[in-house]
């Protein structure tokens, strides 16, 4: 081989060698990418995950969760998805046909990618009997709004930091660092929340529908009847009159519902029986001022305590 | 073409054009297709299917022959851009390819474009403005003016304006324009337009009622004036809110 061709030869190996050498030294590890259903999920994600994670959600928080229409770019983010996180039971009726149409298998309802949250939370209202259409929008697996009490907040934390610690070792223990440091703040917040509510025990609240159960059973409130007659049936003018009674008979001082409900019959009900009508966020980032999952469960103590004092 | 399912659309009917061109419920045919979202380095979305289906059209459809043995081909790209979180535009391209009668191949070509504009005002609250065209170039073996099966081009599309003014009501507006085939039959220089009108009652997320009244002026002189009530339920444990 001629000097010159040579050298041309040595000069395009080391170049080669310092272009891969360099991105192999200075490589930065790509952050796992996770497609969350519900905002919630997504700031629990977030505070275990912090910079090794990157999270997108697909409901918008101003939206009833049960019915969300997903677009075609929540489908592509769902296909680069590394893990998805769902509430599980029968919630989100739209996350199968989600899954199917960005059609990446280890995704879909029971397969390694696909984080059920509801996993080691105690479900409230299991059905006991059959259930028919005639009861109004049943949930057969039980009521699936556990994440309006924080302390399945906890339990949801350990069922991500595990997720997360099983696909991306590497990083277990910043993730346990971090989730550990999650855990320990929600935990000195509960203590902050049982005594902003403690006097709240015992009294009954009436609920548009019935998602407020969890809160309900963390304070120890009675929430029996809602503007609802039955789950997902508007409200009709006789079951506004026997709410009506119940409220006076019952001394009732809220009506609690999320800001997506139409608010017309609560408020018909609240002008007829003095009840203030007050908003429970379902999620993170439904309001103004509840961006993270301290502040949503802030807000919606807050809330609960000014109406019922 | 949008696909959509026969529950999803804004009105009782689906648009004059898409009766007239593929069948009164649409292109209801057997076949498969493949769909892939394309990977491309943009926000917007950009997906792609390709298919194959049965020959023929619709229940009373124009736009192709009869002879079920000769398939159609397709093919549709979606153009999907979140302008805001609140509005978004999708905008599709569609082709079809099929035969017009039993001894010629891939002689109909049908072009499509569609176009949907939707702002979210707040959860029970929306607007929809959606408009989709398609173009026929119909080539006939041995041309028959005349007949029902003619060469030539048409056209035809619909304009709607959809707005859900709260969790209980809904109302909207459609135009349509569509040249027949078998206009050589009636007035060459016609086309039928319709005017509907539609408001839906939302019982529950499960039963939902809605009146349309449609008004269609006809190649031939004649006037069609037509009045709907509609119900539709969904029932058992698959739950599908009605839109």
């Amino acid at each position: 081989m001629p000097v010159r061709l040579k050298s041309i030869f040595f000069v395009t190996i080391c170049c080669t060698l310092l272009f891969f050498g360099q991105r192999l030294l200075f490589a930065t590890e790509a952050p796992l990418k996770i497609v969350t259903t519900q905002t919630l999920f997504a700031d629990i994600v977030k505070q275990i995950g912090k910079d090794r994670v990157e999270v997108k959600y697909i409901a918008q928080p101003k939206f009833n969760v049960h019915f969300i229409q997903p677009k075609p770019s929540d489908v592509r983010n769902v296909a680069k998805a590394d893990l998805y996180v769902n509430a599980g039971l029968d919630l989100e009726a739209w996350s199968d046909p989600l899954l199917e149409a960005a059609g990446k298998p280890e995704l879909f309802r029971g397969a390694g990618r696909n984080l059920d949250l509801s996993k080691g939370v105690t479900i409230l209202n299991v059905p006991t009997q059959p259930i028919s259409r005639s009861q109004g929008d049943i949930h057969m697996f039980g009521n699936p709004h556990y994440n309006m009490n924080p302390e399945n907040a906890k339990i949801m934390a350990e069922t991500i930091l595990e997720k997360l610690k099983e696909i991306d070792s590497k990083n277990a223990s910043y993730y346990e660092e971090n989730a550990k440091a999650f855990v320990s703040r929600i935990e000195e917040k509960i203590g902050e929340w049982k005594r902003l509510c403690g006097f709240c025990k015992g009294q009954e609240i009436i609920s548009y529908h019935d998602d407020i159960v969890y809160f309900a059973d963390f304070l120890g409130l009675k929430a029996e009847q809602f503007i609802e007659p039955k789950p997902g049936i508007p409200p009709t003018p006789k079951h506004l009159e026997f709410l009506e009674g119940y409220v006076k008979a019952n001394n009732i001082k809220a009506i609690v519902m999320p800001t997506y409900y139409p608010k017309d019959a609560a408020e018909k009900l609240s002008q007829r029986v003095g009840a203030k009508v007050i908003t429970i966020c379902q999620n993170v980032g439904e309001i103004p001022g509840t961006e993270d999952t301290f502040s949503f469960f802030d807000y919606n103590f807050k809330q609960i305590s000014d109406a019922l004092k | 073409m949008l696909p959509v399912h026969r529950d999803s659309i804004d009105t009782v009917d689906e648009p004059l054009v898409v009766q007239r061109y593929f069948g009164d419920e649409g292109m209801s045919k057997s076949g498969v297709d493949l769909t892939n979202i394309l990977d491309l380095p943009l926000p917007s979305v950009h997906q792609l299917t390709i298919g194959v289906l049965e020959g023929g059209n619709g229940e009373e459809g124009t736009a192709f022959g009869s002879a079920t043995r000769r398939p159609t081909l397709y093919g549709h790209l979606k153009n999907y851009f979140d302008i805001t979180d609140s509005t978004n535009f999708e905008l599709g391209l569609s082709d079809a390819l099929g035969s017009n009668d039993n001894d010629v191949s891939f002689k109909t070509n049908v072009l499509g474009l569609d176009a949907t504009l939707r702002h979210i005002i707040s959860p029970n609250q929306d607007v929809k403005l959606q408009g989709e065209t398609f173009y026929l170039d119909r080539r006939e073996a041995e041309p028959t003016i005349g007949t029902t099966d003619p060469t030539g081009n048409f056209w035809g599309g619909y304009g709607l304006f959809d707005f859900r003014l709260s969790s209980l009501w809904g109302t909207g507006l459609r135009f349509d324009y569509v040249e027949p085939i078998d206009r050589l039959l009636t007035d060459p220089n016609k086309a039928e337009i319709g005017y509907t009108g539609y408001l839906t009652f939302y019982q529950s997320e499960f039963a939902r009622w809605r009146v349309q009244v449609s008004h269609i002026d006809k190649t031939t002189g004649e006037n069609d004036n037509r009045v709907f009530l509609q119900g539709t339920f969904a029932i058992g444990d698959h739950k599908h809110k009605l839109q």
